[in-house]
C-alpha cells in the first residue's frame, strides 16, 4: 500500500517535472500595465477608396450578398469582404464567426494574403484591421507590425470582455472563462512591459480553448538570422507561455552574444542581427494522445506556414532560418520538411522520431543536428518511425552532454532527462544557439574533434 | 507509532530527492529580499563593473523579468542583463581588478583565458551570476539576478 502510494507520487513528481512548473495560481492577478497602456489601436472605419478598389484584379467589382459569401472561401473571401462596408463586414463577422476560424483553419497561401494586404490602401487596411483584427492578426503574409497590433489589440479587449462579464454579472466567472483569462494573462505577461528589449511581437494569437501563440523576440523584418522554438508534449499556452518566451529571450542572448564575440574575433565584418520566436503555434499532445501523430501534422501545417509567412515578408532579403525543435515538435518539424517547407537549419532535441527515414528526405539547406541527453527515454524510441540520432539517419550529433567549453574554457553544465535542454549555462543550449546562428562549425559532439573548435579556426 | 511517523517522512524525502533531482532544481539559500531588490542588487554589481573596467557602455538590459522556481515549487522570478562596451585600457588588469572586486564581495569567482578574450565569472551563494568578457576588441557584461518570489 505504502508503496504503491510511493510509487503514485513519485510518477505524479515525474510527470509534473518533465512537463516543467507547475502553474496553478490561487487567484487571477491583476494583468501587466503595459498591455493597458499601449494606445489602443486605432478603430476609425473608413470604406475603401475607389482607387484601393480597382487595384485588388480579383476582388469582386460589387459587394457580394451575404448568401453569395456563405460559398466562398480563401483570397476570394477576403476580397469579397473587402469590397464590403465596413459596417457590413463586422456584422458578417459577428454573425459568422465560424466562417472566418475556417478560414483561419485553411488559409489561403502566404504569397496570396500579401498580394491581397499589398493591394489595399492605409484606409483598407484599417478597416480590415478595425473589423477583423483577429483575422489579420493570425494571416502569415500579412505584415509583422499590423499583426502585432491586430494580436495585441485582441488581446486586451478579450481581457476586458472576461473582466467586465465577471464584474456585470457580479458572480465569479466560470472555470471555463476563468482559465481563459489566466491564459491571456500569461500571454500579457510573456509580452513582458513596453520598454522590453528587445522589443517583443506578439506575432500570433488564438484565445480559444488551449490557445495559440507566437511572440518574436527582436525584428522579424530585418533579422539576419530567425529561429524558432517548437515545443513538444505538456507545453500549453496558458501553462508554458511565459517559460517557452524566457527560453527565447536566452536563446536571444546566447546569440546576441556569441554574434559579438565572433565579431569581435574578427570571423565577420560587422555584428549582425538575430530574432527568435516563442512559437506555440499547434496544439501540443498531453499523455493520452501523444502516441498519434494528428496533432504533429497539425504542427507540421501551422509551421510550415508560419516559415512561408516569414519567407513572403522577407521577399529577396532572406534570413537564415533554424528549427529548433524539442519532443514531439520535433515530429512536427520533420513531417513539415519533408514536404516543400524549406530551412538552413535544425536542431532536435529529445526526439521520438517521425516516418523520415534520412536527412536526405528533408529540406535543409545546411546541417540537421541531434541532441540525446542522459536519462532521456524519448531519443532512440524510434516511436514514429525512424531514430533521427541513428547513424543511418545521416543528421550530426549535438552533445548535451556537459563539458568545458572548448572556446570559451567555460564549464557548461549537462542537460539530464527530457526536460533540461534548454536551461541556461547548459552545453546544449549553447549548442542550439549556435546551430541558429550558423556555426555549425562549432557545435561540440563530444567527440576528440570539439578540441579543435577553437575560435582560431574563425581568424 | 514512531514506524508510522517514519514512513511518510521517509516517502517525503525520497520524493523529494527524485524531484530534485529530475527537475535539476538547484537548491539556493534564500534571502529576504525582494525581486526588485535583487534585480537592484544585479544592476548595481553591474554598473560597479563597468567603472572598474572604464570606458563607454551600452545598456541592453531587459527589464522583462524571467520565470524561475524556488525550492520547492515556488514561482519566483530574476532580472537578465546584458551590456556590451569598449574594449578596456589593459585587458589584463581588467580582469584583475573584477576578479578582486568580486572575490571581496564573497562571491565564487573563475578566471579563464580565451584566445585574446579573458572571462571573469562570479557566483554568489543565492544564485546571482554576473560574467564579464574582455578582449582588445569589447567588453561585455551579462547577468541574471537571484530567483526571488514575485
Amino acid at each position: 500500500m505504502l508503496f504503491d502510494a510511493t510509487a503514485v507520487l513519485i510518477a505524479s513528481l515525474t510527470v509534473a517535472t518533465v512537463a516543467g512548473p507547475a502553474v496553478a495560481p490561487l487567484s487571477v492577478p491583476a494583468p501587466p500595465i503595459s498591455i493597458l497602456t499601449t494606445p489602443a489601436h486605432e478603430r476609425d472605419i473608413d470604406l475603401p477608396t475607389s482607387t484601393q478598389q480597382g487595384s485588388i484584379a480579383s476582388a469582386p467589382a460589387t459587394p457580394l450578398s451575404a448568401s453569395s459569401i456563405a460559398t466562398i472561401t480563401g483570397t476570394s473571401l477576403l476580397h469579397a469582404l473587402t469590397a464590403m462596408p465596413p459596417t457590413a463586414v463586422s456584422e458578417f463577422v459577428e454573425s459568422n464567426p465560424q466562417r472566418l476560424h475556417e478560414l483561419l483553419a485553411a488559409p489561403p497561401g502566404a504569397p496570396q494574403v500579401s498580394g491581397w494586404w499589398a493591394g489595399l490602401d492605409a484606409t483598407a487596411k484599417r478597416s480590415m484591421l478595425s473589423a477583423m483584427p483577429e483575422l489579420i492578426g493570425n494571416l502569415d503574409g500579412v505584415p509583422v507590425t499590423e499583426r502585432n497590433d491586430a494580436n495585441r489589440d485582441v488581446l486586451r479587449s478579450t481581457i476586458r470582455e472576461l473582466e467586465l462579464e465577471g464584474t456585470m454579472t457580479g458572480r465569479t466567472l466560470a472555470t471555463q472563462n476563468l482559465q481563459r483569462l489566466q491564459m491571456l494573462y500569461s500571454i500579457a505577461d510573456a509580452l513582458g512591459p513596453t520598454t522590453a528589449n528587445p522589443p517583443r511581437s506578439l506575432l500570433q494569437l488564438d484565445t480559444h480553448e488551449a490557445g495559440k501563440v507566437a511572440i518574436v523576440l527582436g525584428d522579424l523584418d530585418t533579422a539576419d538570422y530567425v529561429s524558432y522554438l517548437m515545443p513538444g508534449m505538456f507545453i500549453t499556452v496558458g501553462g508554458n507561455v511565459v517559460e517557452w518566451t524566457d527560453t527565447a529571450a536566452r536563446l536571444y542572448d546566447e546569440q546576441v552574444s556569441w554574434l559579438s564575440l565572433l565579431a569581435d574575433a574578427g570571423a565577420t565584418d560587422e555584428v549582425e542581427t538575430v530574432a527568435t520566436v516563442a512559437w506555440i503555434g499547434y496544439q501540443t499532445p498531453h499523455l493520452l494522445n501523444v502516441g498519434s501523430l494528428d496533432l504533429a501534422y497539425e504542427g507540421r501545417d501551422a509551421i510550415a506556414s508560419a516559415i512561408d509567412g516569414l519567407q513572403t515578408i522577407r521577399g529577396t532579403d532572406q534570413p537564415f532560418i533554424s528549427l529548433l525543435a524539442h519532443s514531439y515538435g520535433s515530429t512536427a518539424a520533420l513531417l513539415a520538411l519533408e514536404q516543400s517547407t524549406s530551412i538552413d537549419a535544425l536542431a532536435m532535441i529529445g526526439s521520438p522520431g517521425a516516418p523520415a527515414t534520412s536527412v536526405d528526405d528533408l529540406n535543409v539547406r545546411g546541417d540537421v543536428f541531434v541532441g540525446e541527453a542522459a536519462w532521456d527515454p524519448i531519443p532512440n524510441s524510434s516511436f514514429f518511425g525512424s531514430d533521427p540520432g541513428a547513424v543511418e539517419f545521416g543528421a550530426r550529433m549535438m552533445s548535451v552532454a556537459g563539458t568545458v567549453d572548448v572556446i570559451t574554457n567555460r564549464v557548461l553544465a549537462a542537460s539530464t532527462g527530457h526536460n533540461e535542454y534548454w536551461s541556461p549555462g547548459t552545453e546544449s543550449m549553447r549548442n542550439l544557439a549556435l546551430v541558429g546562428i550558423n556555426k555549425g562549425e562549432l557545435v561540440t559532439d563530444g567527440s576528440q574533434r570539439d578540441a579543435g573548435r577553437t575560435l582560431a579556426l574563425l581568424l | 507509532m514512531q514506524r508510522r511517523l517514519v514512513m511518510p517522512v521517509a516517502v517525503a524525502m525520497v520524493a523529494g530527492a527524485v524531484a530534485v533531482v529530475l527537475g535539476g532544481c538547484a537548491v539556493q539559500a534564500s534571502t529576504p529580499v525582494t525581486d526588485l531588490k535583487a534585480r537592484d542588487r544585479l544592476l548595481a554589481v553591474l554598473d560597479e563593473a563597468q567603472r572598474v573596467v572604464g570606458g563607454e557602455w551600452t545598456i541592453m538590459d531587459d527589464p522583462t523579468p524571467r520565470e524561475c522556481i524556488i525550492p520547492l515549487w515556488i514561482s519566483g522570478e530574476r532580472y537578465p542583463a546584458l551590456r556590451v562596451g569598449d574594449p578596456p585600457a589593459s585587458v589584463a588588469v581588467a580582469a584583475d581588478l573584477m576578479e578582486r572586486t568580486w572575490s571581496d564581495a564573497g562571491m565564487r569567482v573563475t578566471r579563464t583565458d580565451i584566445g585574446d578574450v579573458i572571462e571573469v565569472k562570479g557566483e554568489s551563494d543565492e544564485g546571482e551570476l554576473v560574467i564579464l568578457r574582455v578582449s582588445e576588441n569589447a567588453s561585455t557584461l551579462l547577468g541574471e539576478s537571484e530567483c526571488r518570489p514575485r
